[in-house]
């Protein structure tokens, strides 16, 4: 059996689901002896490990645990506020996280980044995330019009990439349902002259419903397929799959919003809010097949029970939130 | 519209192709090698010499203070014409059919082999006498794109003597001495060609010659004589084998041997395969001719059908080769079903070396997985077995995720008489996973609690009520760790208690030891998140009647000594399940040892 150094010395060889079962194990190896130098650095690996996944509350007790014991003794466990980045663009993903921590933790981060010398744009970003999680739209707004500006002349640490920070913009003007300069925001994912480590993936899946708004239908069927292409079985992207069958169930493609729905279905994490948003597409897919007679015996899963958690996770959303964003997402 | 030439800067190109076409100066070596034996077996085609005859000797000599590498072959040697057509123009090589021989048979195909000697001399000289008759010739070709032909030597103003055959030599240009020394050029001489058929000598002034050529007998025959196969492999690969076995490929013209890595190879790696074509070597580290599976071998192989690129570094990536690939693998796949049904002790042996990357690639590769499946470790409740002997006796199988819950749960499958498998090590639950995917008689399902739960014995009425008051007791303290209690019958009866831990609650048992180490904000988020799971996601604490502990706690313990002897079995089972203990978790283990020992003291005093 490995101890905790011999998993940190070989996590690379192991496909990145791999890693985090193996990560996760050589904490428990650490805590179990008690090195806390080791336990540091094998939570600090499972960040990483974890980062873009849907299982951020993991990653957040992991980023407690070593910003804590950095705060003790800074020398000793150095930790990059990068990593607080991951952690707060999650923070909303969990509805028993309420509102009020959500908010302190943004406050947490701020005022670490400032402290770093940041400027105000990262900080700005990860509460616009929040503020669109919660259905805040007048929130959203207000912080889009504040970070949006600041684009134009980023500087400082703690940015994203452009190409990452135009995705967010793309993303946000769907959100506010102004489409038509969606569109031209991301005109560059379409054109395919923008990309990066984590691009244009997740944007394109984030332009289809606004192509297909501005009457774009065709260049949204292409976005889904080079998204789909470059996504291939990387089932971290629950959102952007179910962006997908959404898009497959508007274009009336409802067998491939099916096939799609049974090859991602058995990867899905645990994360609410990821839950949620696919969830929900599936329930459309599975109402469109009922509705176009396709409908099939056995899903391997229950579609009531499907049924039934979205309903359950918009009002536990909802009831967070104090709105009723995530129900009306189901209307 | 006119046709135009273009202008062709010949320094420059005798400059790329002699130092930018090769990975090295040492190439000089084996084209003048190839030359050599080219001119010899094309002399032995055409039926002017026996195959018994033709050498090629190289010699090291000095020409005043320089060094100098002559090359004598006993080959067809060339005409003024020939000399003039063949040697004067870039990419012709006199090896073409128009001379009337099997192009096929030999190495050099390209004609510019010759200019790799510039690399390290500015002139060629190439002496010939040929075998249809005529003058000796002399062609003399500089670095600078120039050359001349004569069949006199122009300071004495005699013809050339020769015998037939032919002889280059360079001069060592300054700074390129050290190409020219005797052990560079035996080490050279050795590794592209000490395979060929023909005989290759190095001689020098005051040396004695040395004979460079390698009996490759084990290599047409590895089963003859399987000590000299292993002790040749490990010569030209550096590693005694494991094993070694014929492996061949008719498409490609293609034959040798296999050898078996002694050692686990990295993940991921590709093996490197030694070839030869026509006996010379043209790649020690190709990783082409094999398919990826085979990772476990490294081969030598003598080809006559594989092409190689210009550079005859590589091997041009034809059809001829992916069928060549393809054969190849079936020959090794040939020989694992072969040990399987003859020496399964071998096959055992190679799997006990290399089971970790054969795993990783059954799990991918269904083909494969069958190949080895039966043969691959694996720890089950039956203790460490191979796959084959598992299934067997269990064609229906579970399986655990991780190993701490396969030591939990392997004494009571066993009881119980359910084939559990530990699907905790590397890649082993993917496998698991696989095998049940891919075999007609064989599945497996990861172990469901409940399953082996409702495996357990009711309890009896009597024993129901024997139970009742310590349950009654016990069930709060309990429940308040999160963790539901059940008292139940199972074997073995020396187990007082089992944990039964999904993949979510050991997750949160570790989110809940962040939690108690991290500052208030984290502590209260991690928290928040965490008790909403674990509503969902609850350990079982099952305590076994059968065991005589249990029985006794049953027998009118005091109240809060059976609180406590049912935690420390809680927290006991904890630890052998190698669940680290959380802060609260390590106090209550205190707490309760101090109560157990100070009722016992009381007692005692």
């Amino acid at each position: 059996m490995s101890t905790a150094q011999e998993i940190l010395d070989t996590q690379y060889d192991l496909s990145v689901v791999e890693r985090r079962v193996a990560l996760a194990h050589a904490i428990d190896l650490a805590d179990a002896e008690q090195d806390i130098d080791l336990a540091f650095r094998a939570r600090k690996n499972l960040i990483s490990a974890l980062y873009g996944s849907s299982r951020g509350v993991e990653m957040m007790a992991a980023f407690g645990w070593c910003l804590t014991k950095h705060d003790e003794d800074p020398k000793r466990f150095p930790l990059d506020l990068w990593y607080y980045k991951w952690v707060a663009s999650d923070i909303t993903s969990e509805s028993a996280i309420s509102r009020e921590q959500a908010m302190a933790l943004l406050d947490d981060v701020e005022t670490r980044f400032e402290k770093e010398g940041a400027a105000a744009g990262p900080a700005l970003k990860l509460r616009l995330t929040a503020a669109r999680e919660f259905g805040d739209t007048a929130e959203v707004e207000r912080l889009f019009a504040l970070w949006q500006p600041l684009q134009a002349n980023r500087s400082g640490i703690l940015n994203d990439c452009k190409t990452c920070d135009i995705a967010k913009e793309v993303s946000t003007l769907s959100y506010l349902e102004r489409y038509e300069e969606a569109v031209e925001a991301g005109s560059g994912f379409i054109e395919e002259k923008l990309w990066c480590g984590s691009q244009p993936q997740a944007a394109l899946a984030g332009l289809l419903k606004p192509l297909r708004e501005v009457g774009r239908d065709e260049d949204a069927d292409r976005c889904c397929e080079r998204s789909l292409e470059r996504i291939g079985d990387d089932y971290d992207y629950v959102r952007s799959f179910g962006l997908h069958v959404k898009h497959y169930v508007a274009r009336d493609e409802v067998k491939k919003a099916l096939a799609l729905v049974a090859r991602t279905m058995p990867h899905i994490d645990p994360c609410e809010n990821d839950r949620f948003w696919y969830f929900s597409a599936v329930e459309k897919a599975i109402a469109a097949a009922e509705k176009a007679e396709i409908a099939e015996k056995d899903y391997g899963f229950n579609p009531k029970e499907i049924a039934g958690q979205v309903q359950k996770l918009a009002q536990a959303f909802d009831l967070r939130n104090g709105n009723s964003y995530y129900s009306d997402q189901l209307a | 519209m006119s046709d135009n030439n273009f202008s062709v800067d010949l320094h420059g190109v005798v400059e790329l192709l002699s130092s930018h076409l090769y990975s090295g100066p040492q190439v000089f070596i084996r084209e003048l090698l190839q030359n050599g034996v080219d001119a010899v077996t094309a002399r032995v085609e055409s039926d002017q010499a026996s195959s018994e005859e033709g050498s090629v000797t190289f010699t090291i000599g000095a020409d005043g203070k320089r060094p100098t590498l002559a090359v004598t072959d006993e080959g067809l040697g060339l005409t003024a014409d020939e000399a003039q057509q063949f040697m004067s123009v870039i990419g012709r090589s006199s090896k073409r059919d128009e001379i009337g021989l099997a192009r096929e048979s030999l190495i050099g195909q390209f004609g510019v082999g010759i200019l790799s000697c510039f690399t390290v001399s500015d002139d060629i000289i190439v002496t010939s006498q040929s075998s249809k008759g005529g003058p000796a010739v002399r062609w003399v070709g500089s670095s600078d794109g120039t050359w001349s032909l004569s069949e006199k030597d122009p300071e004495t103003e005699k013809p050339y003597s020769h015998p037939i055959g032919s002889t280059v030599v360079l001069k060592a240009r300054p700074g390129e001495e050290k190409y020219f020394q005797r052990e560079f050029v035996a080490q050279y001489l050795a590794f592209y060609g000490e395979l060929l058929d023909h005989k290759i000598w190095l001689r020098e002034e005051g040396q004695t010659p040395i004979l460079l050529s390698k009996d490759s007998e084990p290599l047409h025959h590895p089963d003859v004589d399987t000590e000299a196969t292993l002790t040749l492999g490990q010569e030209l690969l550096g590693f005694r084998a494991l094993d070694a076995f014929p492996i061949k490929s008719i498409a490609g013209q293609t034959q040798g041997v296999a050898f078996v890595v002694p050692y686990e190879p990295a993940p991921n790696a590709v093996q490197k395969h030694r070839v030869y074509v026509k006996g010379m070597l043209v790649s020690e580290g190709t990783d082409r001719v094999l398919p990826d599976w085979t990772f476990f071998i490294r081969s030598v192989l003598l080809s006559d059908g594989l092409k190689p690129t210009a550079s005859r570094e590589e091997l041009h990536q034809d059809e001829t080769l992916s069928l060549t690939r393809a054969e190849l693998g079936e020959s090794v796949r040939e020989y694992l079903l072969s040990l399987a049904a003859n020496d399964p002790q071998r096959l055992r042996s190679i799997v006990e070396v290399h089971h970790g990357a054969m795993k990783a690639l059954a799990i991918h590769d269904p083909e494969f997985l069958t190949l080895v499946i039966d043969w691959l470790p694996i720890e089950s409740s039956q203790g460490r077995t191979t796959f084959g002997e598992f299934r067997r006796s269990n064609p229906v199988a579970a399986y655990t995720s991780t190993v701490d819950e396969f030591r939990q749960l392997a004494p009571i499958a066993t009881a119980q008489g359910i084939g559990l498998l530990c699907g905790g090590y590397t890649h082993d639950e993917a496998l698991i996973a696989a095998a049940a995917q891919h075999l007609d008689d064989f599945s497996a399902d990861a172990v469901q609690i409940d399953d082996l739960f409702s495996g357990f014995g009711a309890l009896t009425p009597e024993e129901e009520a024997q139970a009742k008051p310590l349950v009654d007791i016990i069930s709060p303290r309990i429940e308040a760790l999160g963790v539901e209690l059940a008292v139940r019958r199972f074997e073995p009866h020396e187990t007082p208690s089992l944990l039964a831990m999904d993949e979510t609650a050991t997750r949160l048992r570790s989110l809940r030891r962040s939690q108690e180490q991290s500052n208030d904000l984290f502590a209260a988020i991690v928290g928040a998140a965490a008790q909403a799971q674990e509503a969902n996601s609850r350990p079982m604490f099952c305590l076994n009647i059968a065991n005589p502990i249990v029985q006794r706690l049953t027998d009118n313990v005091e109240a809060e000594i059976a609180c406590h002897s049912v935690e420390v079995l809680y927290l006991q089972a904890l630890l052998m399940g190698h669940h680290p203990l959380g802060l609260a978790e390590t106090a209550l283990l205190n707490t309760s040892l101090s109560a157990i020992i100070d009722t016992a003291t009381k007692n005692i005093s």
